[in-house]
Parts: C-alpha cells; sequence; structure tokens
C-alpha cells in the first residue's frame, strides 16, 4: 500500500540531523535521517540498543546530547507509551475525553465537534460499541487499540510508538500493524514504531530505521533485505537473518 | 459534556439523606429539642429564648463546621489519593497537621518553656487557629519549594512522612517537659473537635472551603488526566509540575484551614473517597468530587451526632468517633473490593 502525497507534503516532516541520544552519555552513533508526510517507520533493534531512548527524544522527552531534530512548523508530536495503566471505574469514552487535555475547556469538557471526531476514531479502531465500557474489562488487544485511539485523536501530525505489539497474542500483533497501517493512510498521519516484530512490521512498513551494532542504517524494507542489513542488528554471528522467512535462524 | 442519567438517582438521594442528617444533628444532643420547637424557632415564629440560645450559639454553629470539615477534608483525601496514586493516601499525608500540630504545641507548651510567658488571651481560639495557620502553612510552603526540586510525586509523599516525623519528635519532646495542665490542653486539641467556632470565625472557615473547593473544581481536569499516572498524563500534554504544584496548594487550603480551626481530624479524608467511589463505581473526577464531598458531609455530620449521645452532658471527642466509626467502614470496602 503506497501514499500518494499532496504539493505541500513532498518536503520531510521531521529530519534528524547528527543526533546523539542518550541520558548523560551517547549511547549510539550519530543518527542522520527523515521521516516523510504519512508514513510508517518501523524502528528496529536488539534489547538495550537505545530504541526506546530515541523515540523519547524524538518526542521531546530526553534532550539530545548534540546533534537537532527539526520538525516542519505545525508537526507536532504525540507519544504513544508501550503500557498505560488500566483505571478501574473509568469508561473508554471518558478515557479518551481526559486525553484530549490540550483541547478539552476549563473542567476538561470537548465540544459536539470533537466528540464526534473521537467518534469517528473509535469507530476505525473497532472500539465505538466499546464507549461506555468500563476500560479495565476490556481485553489487551482492545485496551492496546484504545491508547492508539487516544493518540491519534490528539490531532497531531506524528504518532511515536514505543512497542505498540508488545504483550498482544499474534492476532492482535497483526490486527495492531494492520491498524497503524489504516491510520497512517487515512489519518495522514506519520507513525513511528519501535518493535520485535520483525516478520509482520517488515511487510506493513514504508521503512525500517535498524538501530545496528555497528551503527544506523535505514530504507526500505526490500532494501534492506537484500542488503542484509537485518545481520547487523544482532552482534551474534550464528543468528543469520533469512531472506524468505523473514526471521532469524 | 452529556450529564449521565444514572447518576442523577444516587445524587438525589444523598441530597435528601444529607438534609435528614443535618436535621438529626440539630434535633439530637444533651438536650433533645422537640422538632416543633425546633421548626418554629428556625423560621422565626417562636421566642423560646432558651431553644434560640442552643440552636443559633451551639448547634447551628457546630452542624455547619461540621458540614465545611467533612466536605472539605473528603474531597482534599482525594485529589491527594489521585495525586499520589495511593488509596492509603490522606489530606495529612504531607505533614499538614504535624505543622499545624507543632504551630499549637509551641503555643500552647513551648513558649512557656523557654520562659516567654504566654499570655492568657493568646490561648484563646484565635491564637490556636493563628498558631495553627502558621504551622501548616510554614510546611506547604516548604513541601511546594521541594517540588520545583523533584520528578516524582511519591519523593513528596516521602518528605512529607519524614517531617511529619520530625515534627512529631518536636512535639513528643515538648509534651514531656510540660506540666500536665498545659499537656492536657493540647492533648485535647489533637483529639478535634467542631465546636466553640464564633459566627466570624465560622465565616472565615467557610471562605477557606469554598475557596478550596473551587479550586479542586478547576483541578478535576487535572485529576482525570492524572489517574493513569504522571508518566503518562505527560504523553496527553500535562505540566506535570504545574499539576503538582496546583493540587499541593489547593489540598493544603482545604487540610490547614480545617486543622486550624477543628484540630486534626482524622480518617473522615481517606475513608470518604473509598465510600464514594464504592458507592458509583466512578473514577471520573467529574462525578467523582461532588459525590465525595456529599458523602463527606453526611459522615461527618453523622459522626457529630454520634459524638454528643443524647441525654449526655459531655461530648466525645470527634476523632475517636471518626476512628470507631472510619474504620470498620474502610475495613468493609477492602474485603469487599478484595473479592472481585
Amino acid at each position: 500500500m503506497s501514499n500518494t502525497l499532496l504539493p505541500n507534503e513532498t518536503s520531510p516532516l521531521l529530519s534528524l540531523e547528527s543526533a546523539i541520544i542518550g541520558y548523560k552519555s551517547a549511547i549510539f552513533p550519530p543518527i542522520s535521517t527523515h521521516l516523510n508526510h504519512s508514513q510508517l517507520v518501523a524502528v528496529m533493534g536488539a534489547n538495550g540498543t537505545g530504541k526506546s531512548t530515541l523515540l523519547k527524544s524524538i518526542a521531546g522527552y530526553i534532550p539530545l546530547i548534540d546533534g537537532k531534530i527539526i520538525a516542519t512548523p505545525g508537526a507536532t508530536i504525540t507519544y504513544i507509551p508501550s503500557q498505560t495503566p488500566r483505571v478501574k471505574h473509568l469508561s473508554l469514552i471518558d478515557m479518551m475525553v481526559a486525553g484530549l487535555y490540550r483541547d478539552s475547556n476549563w473542567i476538561g469538557a470537548i465540544n459536539r465537534a470533537q466528540m464526534e471526531d473521537v467518534e469517528r476514531v473509535l469507530k476505525s479502531v473497532g472500539l465505538f460499541n466499546h464507549r461506555d465500557r468500563d476500560i479495565s474489562t476490556l481485553s489487551d488487544g482492545e485496551f492496546h487499540r484504545a491508547t492508539l485511539a487516544r493518540g491519534v485523536i490528539q490531532k497531531s501530525k506524528i504518532l511515536v510508538m514505543d512497542e505498540p505489539t508488545a504483550f498482544l497474542d499474534i492476532a492482535n500483533k497483526i490486527e495492531m500493524l494492520q491498524l497503524l497501517r489504516k491510520i497512517s493512510c487515512q489519518e495522514r498521519r506519520s507513525i513511528l514504531f519501535s518493535t520485535h516484530d520483525i516478520q509482520h512490521a517488515l511487510k506493513i512498513a514504508d521503512r525500517v530505521w535498524i538501530l545496528g551494532y555497528r551503527g544506523f542504517i535505514e530504507g526500505r524494507p526490500e532494501n534492506l533485505i537484500e542488503k542484509g542489513a537485518f545481520n547487523q542488528m544482532f552482534e551474534s554471528t550464528s543468528l543469520k537473518f533469512d531472506p524468505t522467512l523473514l526471521t532469524f535462524l | 459534556m452529556h450529564l449521565k442519567k444514572k447518576y442523577i438517582l444516587p445524587f438525589t438521594l444523598l441530597v435528601l439523606l444529607l438534609i435528614g442528617v443535618l436535621f438529626l444533628n440539630l434535633f439530637l444532643g444533651s438536650v433533645i429539642l422537640p422538632v416543633k420547637e425546633i421548626w418554629l424557632t428556625l423560621i422565626g415564629g417562636t421566642d423560646s429564648s432558651s431553644i434560640a440560645n442552643i440552636l443559633f450559639n451551639y448547634r447551628i454553629p457546630k452542624m455547619l463546621t461540621a458540614l465545611l470539615a467533612g466536605v472539605a477534608l473528603s474531597i482534599c483525601g482525594m485529589e491527594m489519593q489521585t495525586l499520589f496514586r495511593n488509596p492509603l493516601a490522606d489530606p495529612y499525608i504531607l505533614g499538614v497537621s504535624s505543622g499545624a500540630g507543632v504551630g499549637v504545641a509551641l503555643l500552647i507548651m513551648g513558649f512557656s518553656l523557654f520562659g516567654i510567658s504566654t499570655d492568657s488571651v493568646l490561648l484563646n481560639s484565635f491564637g490556636v487557629v493563628a498558631a495553627a495557620l502558621a504551622g501548616a502553612g510554614a510546611i506547604t510552603f516548604l513541601m511546594v519549594l521541594l517540588s520545583f526540586r523533584l520528578r516524582e510525586s511519591n519523593t513528596l509523599l516521602i518528605f512529607g512522612i519524614l517531617i511529619s516525623g520530625v515534627a512529631g519528635a518536636l512535639i513528643a519532646l515538648m509534651q514531656y517537659l510540660s506540666p500536665a495542665q498545659e499537656l492536657k490542653t493540647f492533648v485535647i486539641w489533637t483529639m478535634g473537635s467542631f465546636s466553640g467556632l464564633s459566627y466570624s470565625s465560622l465565616l472565615l472557615l467557610a471562605i477557606i472551603v469554598v475557596a478550596g473547593v473551587l479550586l479542586s473544581i478547576y483541578n478535576i481536569k487535572e485529576l482525570n488526566a492524572l489517574l493513569f499516572g504522571e508518566e503518562d498524563a505527560k504523553t496527553v500534554g500535562v505540566d506535570i509540575e504545574r499539576s503538582r504544584r496546583r493540587i499541593l496548594i489547593t489540598t493544603t487550603i482545604l487540610a490547614g484551614g480545617v486543622t486550624a480551626f477543628c484540630g486534626p481530624i482524622g480518617f473522615i479524608g481517606i475513608v470518604v473517597p473509598h465510600i464514594a467511589r464504592y458507592l458509583f463505581k466512578e473514577s471520573n473526577h467529574k462525578v467523582l468530587l461532588p459525590a465525595t464531598a456529599l458523602i463527606g458531609a453526611i459522615v461527618t455530620v453523622t459522626a457529630d451526632t454520634i459524638s454528643q449521645l443524647p441525654g449526655r452532658g459531655e461530648v466525645l471527642p470527634i476523632n475517636t468517633v471518626s476512628a470507631l466509626l472510619g474504620i470498620p467502614i474502610i475495613l468493609i470496602i477492602l474485603l469487599k473490593s478484595e473479592k472481585v
């Protein structure tokens, strides 16, 4: 599935220029890359390489050690953490309204147009019929979709998601990735997400960013597979990436 | 926002219940006043001066004090529990009552120990209120200063407990060194009381509580976002430090105000929000706040009614009643919510 870009969407939405990430000292070589409009980008790498740090740096929670992250004017970023606490006795619709913190009025109420938008997004993630349900009774897959919906209604051009497929069974993982693809196209959002589900993410992402042990590699999934780039994900030489099965053996 | 219809009935019932317990509070006491006489006196249809005296100088101010204290402490406890995501948080968890306690202890016991003679005028209720407010204010100031340096609210919680510990030690020291009469005066203050407020004090308390409640209503939006924890609230755009300070200032206005006028009142602030959550099965503060306020008023006015057992001359300390009433309630709720 590819996206046609509008004339004003040809320049990058977000650019990283020799960005060095880390809390106090650099944890990864400088990264230079960019994110385009309505693009779905999977971030991959071994545990501890800095995927979460990179995503939080892009979302603005952690300052860069050096380099720059430049966003197009008006391109705001919403960060969606991998796990959101479940609150007892709160309805799904109230969770959405609380998530509209920036746009709701002084007491946290939203207007009719905003409510219609919330309902439209709930429909597109397949949760509209659960709008009055207590969120602590949703299944894991449903609750993950609820946190995605809460991110989408915030209207940011860029969604940064930390492991949206973690802790889900295989059916829910695939459904979540297809949903990301759909949101990216229909809502015209750029979605940057980290994942360990290489096989499924490769089939669906426009581009892949690899935090390899020798440095940063990025490209279209098929090109990266061709180049054997995935063999740089893990330092272990006993692991080999199988380009037909799209998994490590 | 659409008002949820399912809450209209429970709120109506609570309002009726509140009216009932308020009336019962006026009716019962060391002297049981005939209903008809109370009614006639209230609407000005009689000039029985002794009943008017009991009602207007004693029972009505006491009832209003209990009502205000109940609303203030319950809302305050609710905000603390949400901010810290801790079911055991209460209005005093940040040391407000300890601060007030040190202020009052200094006034009643401390100054004489240092050879400063406290004028008996200072020891009247105004002096105690001022000392408690000064102590509570000092602690709040310290907490707000600390909050600028902390990333996590839970660290603030630890500071609150530590400061309470220091305050408790200071108070114990003064108690140990004080003569029996002063010691008793202070111990009675720590037991809490809703009686003895003049109308001017009552007006001041009412202004403080109304201000605190209005600020709490303004906090509803923050509280709903904070239900998911501070890290998550940041992702929807909450400025955590600003929200934390707002809630901190609101809660100390509420808890500090009540403590200054009534002494430290235990258990109401921790128990009532749990009763509200249990009865309403709702975490949205737009519902939880009014529910907590109403239940707080009902529970506190009832505790006050019980504290002055009919037919007896003396009034039981309110803290003993609130503990004996509050602890069983919280036990039942804990047991019921454990078995899902």
